[in-house]
């Protein structure tokens, strides 16, 4: 209301702070009946439940379904191999797939970085973590995967006497296209 | 619950065989996706939890004894809700034993992304068949819903939200974790087909039967980066036009047929299936009952229109 001369307006039919409060009131419906519309809208359940799942992220049920949202030239996959080199059937193993053995490591090596974080005081990403670093979750994950595999016939049958975890990187490099790079993380003797 | 405004979003009024054989299907998904119990995989902790098992301790599912007779339980509730009875009984039992059991699986460390559609379409249907139930539990008056839709036409049609939204999280989320990006950069696709096709040799130490294509499709991608960004967005936009399956029931089989053909290529050249998705989206979006019978009366009306004029 600041600026209006109400002296000027008693002259008026009507006065200019009226018409301009009714124009308000007008716009306010308007805007309140454009908001109602959009939450009886049939989309608005769905946008409630995608900004929900985008905030809550991975916590089951809710998701934020981030598999292949980047889209990095390197990637990695981590396989078992035995004292040999001689690669191991996961699922036999274990009962897992690979897949889900690169997410426990991975898991493990974020959990690894947010305790090196605290200790030096400014924040590590998985990939600076150091080869030790590295190793350690390795024998971390072993621990959770050895009495796993103390259920199951397959892994009781053909049990190695070395159990090694392998970290293989597959790198996309335009002269020579997609190579592969594997790296022991972990090996452990089990007899 | 209020009535949708638009003359294209609205919810639309399920026939009782449709509705009983989507349940019926649904309750069969349900039932598909969780663990015999003589196949249990060993679970004794959950070292990264997630969801409920945060609050809870959830290894008492993976007690073989617990298990068999939450499985049996499920199966119970399953079969109730196929019949459509106690329906208020029956989705919490099941929406809770899936829930629950999925979520001690994801807290292994290792997400899974195959179940949620599936525990989340059940948490829908549950808290619709709840409001009710619970409104009448408080004393207040029943709700009035718009002429001709029943409680199980928004059971359905919060099932459909749930896809819907599923879809749209995902392509969403590739534009966020890319600044808009994942377009451009998704020739680097192909390093990622081939960590899939070697992590699916490794499961059991055997090549699959594109094993070897998937190297060559790789490869190619690299050489035509352009035409693999229109073929990855075209994938992407599905995802991201997904809400579409909410316009009225021909787009939702348009919308469907998309994401079957979206995941039928996720299959082929990335060898991830996602089998419980796409027997959801096959129930509620391809709807083959509504279509089948629809067309039915098409001819049906055809021939009786036929015979009626050769009868003039």
């Amino acid at each position: 209301m600041k600026g209006i001369n109400y002296e000027a307006n008693l002259d008026g039919v009507e006065s200019q702070p009226m018409e301009e409060q009714n124009k308000l009131m007008s716009k306010a419906r308007t805007l309140w009946r454009v908001v109602k519309r959009g939450l009886q809208h049939a989309l608005f359940p769905m946008l409630v439940l995608v900004v929900f799942s985008l905030i809550v992220k991975e916590n089951y049920p809710f998701s934020n379904f981030p598999m292949y949202s980047k889209m990095s030239p390197s990637t990695e996959y981590y396989i078992l191999e035995d004292g040999e080199g001689q690669a191991l059937p996961v699922k036999n193993c274990f009962g897992l797939s690979a897949s889900a053995l690169k997410k426990m490591y991975v898991k493990r090596l974020d959990k690894l970085a947010v305790k090196r974080s605290e200790e030096k005081g400014y924040q590590m990403r998985r990939p600076k973590l150091s080869l030790e670093d590295q190793g350690a979750a390795g024998e971390d994950l072993l621990d959770y995967l050895l009495p796993r595999g103390d259920k199951i016939v397959w892994w009781k049958k053909n049990r190695p006497d070395v159990i090694r975890v392998v970290r293989v990187v597959i790198e996309r490099e335009d002269d020579r296209g997609l190579i592969e790079t594997p790296t022991v993380l972990v090996e452990r003797r089990l007899n | 619950m209020q009535q949708t405004i638009s003359k294209y979003w609205q919810v639309p009024a399920r026939g009782f065989w449709e509705w009983f054989f989507m349940r019926l299907c649904f309750a069969g998904v349900v039932w598909w996706s969780l663990p015999h119990p003589g196949s249990m995989v060993v679970m004794d902790s959950q070292p990264y939890p997630t969801g409920l098992a945060n609050y809870i301790d959830l290894t008492f599912f993976a007690d073989p004894q617990v298990y068999r007779i939450c499985y049996y339980l499920l199966c119970g509730a399953l079969i109730l809700y196929s019949l459509g009875l106690l329906l208020p009984l029956a989705l919490p039992t099941a929406a809770g034993i899936h829930i629950g059991m999925i979520t001690l699986h994801n807290s292994q460390g290792a997400t899974h992304h195959s179940f949620q559609l599936v525990s989340l379409i059940l948490l829908a249907q549950w808290v619709v068949c709840w409001i009710p139930w619970v409104r009448r539990l408080f004393g207040k008056p029943p709700l009035k819903l718009p002429e001709g839709l029943k409680w199980r036409d928004y059971m359905a049609w919060y099932s459909l939200q749930v896809i819907a939204a599923a879809y749209v999280i995902a392509g969403v989320i590739k534009l966020i974790n890319t600044d808009g990006r994942w377009i451009i950069d998704s020739p680097n696709l192909a390093v990622q087909m081939m960590k899939t096709n070697a992590q699916n040799y490794y499961n059991w130490l055997q090549a699959d039967a594109v094993y070897e294509q998937r190297a060559t499709v790789a490869q190619f991608m690299i050489d035509n980066p352009n035409v693999t960004r229109l073929f990855l967005g075209t994938g992407l936009l599905i995802e991201l036009l997904a809400f579409l399956l909410l316009v009225n029931r021909a787009w939702a089989l348009v919308m469907g047929v998309f994401i079957l053909a979206l995941h039928w290529g996720i299959d082929m050249t990335m060898g991830l299936t996602f089998k419980y998705q796409m027997a959801v989206v096959a129930i509620f979006l391809i709807n083959v009952p509504f279509w089948a019978g629809w067309l039915g009366r098409k001819i049906f009306a055809k021939k009786g229109e036929g015979m009626l004029s050769s009868d003039v």
